[in-house]
């Protein structure tokens, strides 16, 4: 067969991009409930950034408080001990939300949605929750920056808790929230 | 105890930490979970660093 020059160019270009798009996965996928999960996780994903990056400004917020002489070292103690909690938890929950990414999950089985649940549940819900009610044992003028910087990881608490189907989160949230007005 | 004015130069960064955060969108989600682990573990070792932080002279 004779080749001309454009279709060696285009074979020397366009199929190592092709071979490059399906081995990366980035070829755009047929229209199916595929794509709604792809998106799905992909704004899972940012809210799992936004929450580590929420939780740094706390961390930040807290060592700055301390430094200021605004809380003691047992209640600054106590919320590094928290925060120590979401990061390692957070760690987990981008494992399994990579996990389901790269096996290329379409649809939750009930184990594989419990399993995510009890994950959220306990190692960023639950920490959160004391840190609420840690919080709440300062004065506003103690806690003004630490509030500040955790409002960013709670928006983002309920994003990621809105897309695995978690909407009773907000309630829980705000019902401890209550508890300590 | 400080004046809550101190809390503002540091309320201002925080803000604009928070701002450049939501401005920065990820191109994908692949990209996402790598900022979100990298941050994560970053936190983690901070997280670590200001529990100890006033324990430094204690046997």
């Amino acid at each position: 067969m004779k080749l001309t020059k454009r279709s060696t160019t285009f074979r020397a270009v366009a199929l190592p991009l092709l071979i490059l798009a399906l081995l990366t996965g980035t070829l755009p996928a047929p229209a199916c409930n595929k794509d709604e999960t792809k998106k799905s996780l992909a704004v899972a994903s940012e809210a799992a950034k936004d929450i580590a990056g929420g939780t740094r400004d706390t961390i930040k917020a807290v060592g700055q408080a301390f430094d200021k002489k605004l809380i003691t070292l047992e209640q600054k103690d106590k919320l590094a001990d928290l925060l120590i909690a979401i990061s390692k938890g957070g760690q987990k929950g981008v494992a399994a939300i990579s996990a389901l990414e790269a096996s290329g999950v379409t649809e939750l089985d009930l184990n594989q949605a419990s399993a995510l649940n009890a994950l959220f549940d306990t190692e960023v819900i639950t920490p959160f929750l004391d840190l609420i009610s840690e919080l709440a044992k300062l004065s506003p003028s103690q806690s003004a920056a630490i509030r500040a910087a955790l409002s960013g990881v709670r928006v983002a608490i309920l994003l990621l808790s809105q897309k695995i189907g978690r909407n009773d989160v907000e309630q829980i949230i705000l019902k401890r929230e209550e508890a300590y007005a | 105890m400080p004046d809550k004015l101190e809390w503002i130069p540091i309320l201002t960064e925080l803000g604009e930490d928070i701002v450049a955060r939501i401005i920065e969108k990820s191109p994908d989600a692949k990209s996402a979970l790598l900022k979100a682990k990298a941050d994560f573990e970053a936190a983690e070792k901070e997280a670590g660093d200001l529990r100890r932080k006033g324990h430094e002279n204690e046997g």
